[in-house]
């Protein structure tokens, strides 16, 4: 082993321990925590999926994401690796890209002399993505990029269309996808990181008419050298085909092969390489980070140059090519009406479909995010940071959104998946009754164990509670007696924590300090989850509401002893108070309430009580629904206002518009 | 007086050629001892990273095959040495013994490494110099600077040393290099001495048959007082320990070598500057300039379910010692240190994640006490053993069997996530597990530092069998 080698090993060791202290914490409780301030919650900017195979774009209008079979694990192409976290533009020549060869000179769509547009839905509620390309030295030239992924089919079809093409050109179908099945538990970066452990083989198919990648799952070296093998004597399809069950992507067009290429990514062999020398070279297949490219015969129709390509998930070749024939068999055309369908129907059942077009894209986003298997809503969908995950905060504000906007059964299976990330069982740092701090949309905890938070249990009591005010009396009744297991178990462990207080100084971790900490937030958070606890005991008539009432009052002397003793105003979430309106009750008779304490409001000192009304409360949250600072370079880039795919924000935006909906209606 | 036979004649004759092969052997071999012993060191290239240098590489070689250290080497890997010996022997035809290596290369050898690459250079006798004159009939100097080309190496001739490596440009700075001089190495016929220059330049001596090592690092040193009092001897063996008095001046650039190695690393830079995630646990300020000496001790607790758990104990001898002073972390514990005890040792915990990670300190005789976990705490009250000797500054002790086992768990838990490049839980078990598992019967490392003036030497046993230490 030479010296560099063991420096690399060294140096591997030391990321992964750095890695696991950065992965800690996961913005929680606050509306902008420390990660969210160092870390775009996502780099993508437009995104379609039918909550398994989920796609995005990035900034330059390139798609760079594409996520199966879930929209929060496993991401596919690797453009989204933290490695790239720190710039603005994201990877290009990584997922999958258009690039045109005029003259001597090949461009790609998503780089200059080309320039994004714009980039949106064009009918609002429907994630069908429409970017639009502009040639700078030709004012005349533009390219469309329309892209969807099928509600029913794994497919995502792309379509191209050039307008203004003065001279002679070809058209290149670029695509670097590095297949991946990895989950790491208590990682929430899971599959991102790691990119060399990424990729298998990708390879073509006899008359290069479709283009394949894979990786089974757990290939070890007998698999390694057997796809070796066979890519060097250029195996047929069906050989290929035999690996086992994993990640497989496979690429047909609707437009004639004119030339294809497989190649080693990052070599002299790629295909990005042989765009750009405006010649593909017919390699057949590639082990590792493979690419792949096409040279595809136009389809004009008067001035209009058109290319359509479809690119199928599945988990083997069997389910790909089935996925492929159908699309080819239906066309564009027909699966986009089935998509714009499908989208309608899903809006019409909401309220948001009477509201305006940002609502209906709010609520869209909502349900591209989430999870066709789970219900699970991750926050930031085919993204490789590390906010791919479900936290119980996130669940709990996503399903109050749902069910404003008329969506209960979504809000449903996101609070039944909440639920069961309950612990079932007391381990040490795990107690029963206890939440992950986040979780992959697979159920699978994404933060270390040893972080504890005593927070989730309340987030999860009080969406119970406010999940069940939006259903009718007997309804409610019996969804509450169903969860009624999971509201003891949460409630008793906030119950003993307040009760162990004295002793364990009220710890919980806090993602603003990186570390376990006791805060005037965090009892305000309990005292609210006991509340939800106690107001659902009470509607079942349970005998515990009795005890819990006992832990809460305990709770209230000492967020008033605190308050009373605090040299300054708590700094409190923004939009908090908003959600406690749903599940405290004010206690008018009392001689202090809960609702009488001062907090700061970024910088300003506000009872809760007011801070909870909706003049103040819908400006919170409407902040709360701010850009971060990947919106802002999107926003300078495309001219376009942020639909970021951020389930957390859109909810906050849903909440706020059908909210100030209700005001000018009452008025 | 009769004329001999012609059968005696032939007898004669036969003898007389004997004689003369055997004179001529003779001859040769002289003259093959004579060019095989050189006048001055071989060549690296300057400027060098690492140099190794072994004045009777085979012997070393020997002694390494027959010592028991290296048994569970050639039981446990020998898949790995197999195809290492394939190599060498489809590379050059030969296949690799000492007794082989002594022949064609010479008892001398010289190891460089420069810019990632690597290269060797030895003192060979007659047949190598008539291979070469074979190979030359088949080759030709690269550019007419008088570098062959055999199989994947380059290699030229220079003052009789051969220099090869699979870089030409390693083999052609060589050649205007100074003979190569490990500063102020010292040499065993039985071993090996590496040499290495960067932040902290030093050198070490192996010897294989022991297994020892000595050597010495470049760095003012300043004994404070008597010598480290501190050892490694703790009350739970440690995975790794390390002890040492905090004036060490080598602790500076080995602390900014880490940090750079870190910063370098592609996950880490794009991470959150780490200041600011220190910054953001906002704990009020730790003055460590009491600390006279520091014992660390690491441990993996791979009982967690999940991943192992790393667990961290110090001891610390101050100016400010118990039971009258003040614990050198009681500012962490000022404001939300929650008042423990351990048996009748009052101290502090902080929870900082969950049980695992909690900063725990408590005093044990003179010295302050602190822990990552409270149950790692409990287990090392009583403190590190009291070991004073005479001019030692630092320690260093590993406990072989621990470091196996974490290895074993490492390697488990990444292969069965598939972070294992081109292996699966399956080969994992086959392939690396077994290697994983050589050092598990080496007992301890333990190497002592002492003052040696303008320099930190060192020497101890690389693995220290129980039967050993008795």
């Amino acid at each position: 082993m030479n010296g560099a080698q063991l420096d690399g090993r060294m140096g591997l060791l030391v990321r992964v321990g750095m890695l696991i202290f950065a992965c800690l914490p996961i913005p929680e409780a606050s509306g902008e925590g420390f990660l969210e301030r160092h870390f775009p919650v996502t780099t993508l900017a437009a995104v379609s999926g039918n909550g398994g195979l989920t796609v995005g774009a990035d900034i330059t209008g390139g798609i760079a994401a594409v996520s199966w079979p879930s929209p929060g694990y496993h991401e596919q192409t690797g453009a989204t690796c933290p490695r790239r976290f720190g710039q603005d533009v994201a990877p290009a020549r990584r997922g999958c890209l258009w690039a045109v060869r005029l003259g001597q000179r090949t461009t790609w769509l998503t780089e200059a002399p080309w320039r994004l547009a714009s980039q949106k839905w064009p009918e609002p509620g429907i994630p069908i993505v429409e970017a639009r390309f502009a040639l700078d030295h030709a004012s005349a030239a533009e390219a469309v990029q329309t892209w969807f992924v099928h509600p029913v089919l794994d497919v995502l079809a792309v379509r191209l269309d050039l307008h203004g093409m003065a001279e002679p050109f070809d058209l290149f179908w670029f695509q670097r996808l590095e297949p991946c099945a990895r989950l790491l538990p208590e990682l929430p970066p899971a599959g991102a990181v790691f990119p060399a452990l990424r990729g298998f083989a990708a390879f073509v198919d006899a008359n290069g008419a479709r283009l394949g990648h894979f990786r089974p799952h757990d290939p070890g070296g007998a698999a390694w050298a057997q796809a070796e093998e066979l890519a060097a004597r250029g195996a047929s399809a069906g050989e290929w085909s035999r690996f086992d069950e994993g990640v497989w992507a496979g690429t047909a067009s609707a437009n004639p092969v004119i030339a294809f290429h497989v190649g080693r990514a990052g070599t002299p062999d790629a295909a990005a390489q042989g765009i750009e020398a405006g010649r593909l070279a017919r390699g057949r297949a590639a082990t590792g980070q493979a690419d792949a490219a096409w040279q595809l015969e136009t389809l004009h129709t008067g001035e209009v140059f058109s290319a359509v390509v479809f690119m199928a998930l599945g988990k083997n070749w069997a389910a790909v090519e089935e996925n492929l024939h159908a699309a080819t068999e239906r066309g564009f055309d027909v699966l986009r009406q089935e998509t714009e369908q499908h989208w309608r129907e899903r809006i019409a059942v909401a309220r948001a479909a009477l509201a305006d077009p940002e609502a209906r894209n709010a609520l869209a986003t909502i349900l591209v995010c989430a999870d066709r298997a789970t219900g699970a809503v991750p926050r930031a969908p085919a993204s490789g940071t590390p906010f791919a995950v479900t936290t119980p905060r996130q669940a709990a504000w996503v399903s109050l959104a749902l069910n404003m906007a008329g969506s209960p059964e979504d809000a449903g299976r996101l609070i039944a998946f909440l639920a069961d990330t309950q612990r079932r069982t007391s381990r040490i740092g795990a107690p029963l009754g206890s939440l992950p701090v986040a979780i992959y949309a697979s159920g699978d905890e994404a933060t270390p164990r040893a972080i504890l938070q005593v927070e989730t249990a309340s987030w999860l009591l009080g969406a119970l509670w406010v999940h069940a005010g939006f259903m009718a009396q007997t309804t409610a009744q019996l969804f509450l007696a169903e969860h009624w297991e999971t509201v003891e178990n949460a409630a008793d462990w906030l119950a003993a924590w307040v009760l162990d207080g004295e002793v364990t100084r009220f710890l919980s971790f806090d993602p603003e300090y990186l570390r376990e900490r006791q805060s005037v937030r965090t009892l305000l958070h309990v005292y609210t989850g006991l509340s939800a606890a106690i107001r659902i005991g009470e509607a079942l008539n349970a005998p515990k509401a009795d005890e819990w009432t006992a832990r809460r009052r305990e709770l209230k002397s000492r967020i008033q002893f605190h308050l009373l003793n605090a040299t300054e105003p708590i700094a409190l979430d923004a939009e908090f108070p908003y959600w406690m309106r749903y599940i405290v009750p004010p206690e008018p008779e009392a001689r202090w309430d809960v609702w009488d304490a001062v907090a700061a409001f970024d910088g300003v000192g506000r009872r809760l009580e007011d801070a909870a009304a909706p003049q103040h409360a819908f400006s919170q949250l409407a902040q709360s629904g701010r850009s971060d600072r990947s919106d802002r370079s999107d926003e300078s880039k495309t001219g376009e206002p942020s639909g970021k795919p951020d389930s957390l924000r859109q909810a906050f935006r849903l909440i706020v518009i059908l909210k100030e909906r209700e005001i000018v209606q009452l008025q | 007086m009769t004329a001999p036979s012609p059968a005696k004649r032939r007898i004669a004759r036969g003898w007389w050629w004997l004689l003369a092969a055997f004179v001529g052997y003779l001859a040769l071999g002289v003259v093959d001892q004579e060019l095989k012993y050189p006048p001055h060191p071989g060549y690296v290239p300057a400027g060098a990273a690492w140099t190794a240098a072994a004045p009777d590489f085979p012997h070393a070689w020997r002694s390494a095959l027959a010592a028991p250290w290296c048994g569970p080497i050639r039981e446990k890997a020998f898949r790995q040495l197999h195809a290492a010996e394939l190599a060498v022997r489809e590379a050059t035809g030969i296949r690799p013994t000492p007794a082989r290596w002594r022949v064609w290369m010479g008892p001398n050898l010289w190891v460089g490494v420069k810019d990632g690459v690597w290269g060797l250079c030895v003192r060979p006798g007659l047949l190598m110099r008539a291979a070469h004159a074979v190979n030359r009939l088949f080759s030709h100097a690269n550019n007419g600077d008088s570098v062959y080309v055999f199989g994947d190496f380059h290699y030229a001739w220079r003052d009789g040393f051969l220099v090869a490596s699979p870089s030409l440009q390693y083999v052609s700075e060589a050649l205007v290099a100074p003979p190569c001089v490990i500063q102020g190495a010292e040499t065993a016929l039985d071993g090996v001495t590496v040499g290495w220059k960067g932040t902290v330049t030093g050198w070490a001596l192996f010897r294989p048959d022991s297994p020892q090592v000595q050597g010495a690092c470049f760095v003012p040193v300043r004994t404070d007082g008597e010598g480290l009092e501190l050892g490694c001897a703790w009350p739970d063996p440690p995975l790794f320990s390390i002890a040492t008095q905090a004036s060490l001046p080598f602790l500076t650039p080995l602390w900014a070598l880490i940090r750079d190695r870190v910063a370098e690393a592609d996950v880490v830079a794009c991470l959150p500057y780490l200041p600011d995630l220190w910054a953001a646990m906002a704990f009020p300020p730790v003055s460590l300039e009491v600390v006279q000496e520091a014992a660390i001790a690491f441990y993996l607790n791979d009982a967690n379910p999940g991943w192992p758990v790393p667990e961290i104990a110090a001891a610390l001898k101050t100016t400010d010692p118990p039971p009258t002073g003040k614990h050198p972390l009681a500012p962490l514990f000022s404001e939300e240190g929650i008042p423990y005890a351990w048996g009748d040792r009052p101290g502090w915990i902080l929870p900082l994640w969950g049980e695992p990670f909690a900063v725990c300190a408590a005093a044990s005789g003179p010295y302050w006490l602190a822990a990552s976990r409270e149950s790692r705490m409990a287990r090392i009250i009583a403190g590190p053993m009291r070991d004073i000797a005479p001019g030692r500054v630092a320690a260093v002790h590993a406990d072989w069997m621990q470091i196996s086992g974490a290895i074993q768990t490492l390697l488990r838990r990444g292969a069965a996530l598939g972070l294992i490049p081109r292996r699966n839980a399956r080969d994992a078990e086959s392939e690396l597990i077994p290697l994983a598992r050589i050092p598990e019967k080496w007992g301890t490392l333990c190497i002592d530092f002492h003052d040696g003036g303008d320099e930190l030497r060192f020497v101890g046993d690389i693995a220290r069998t129980p039967e050993a230490a008795q």
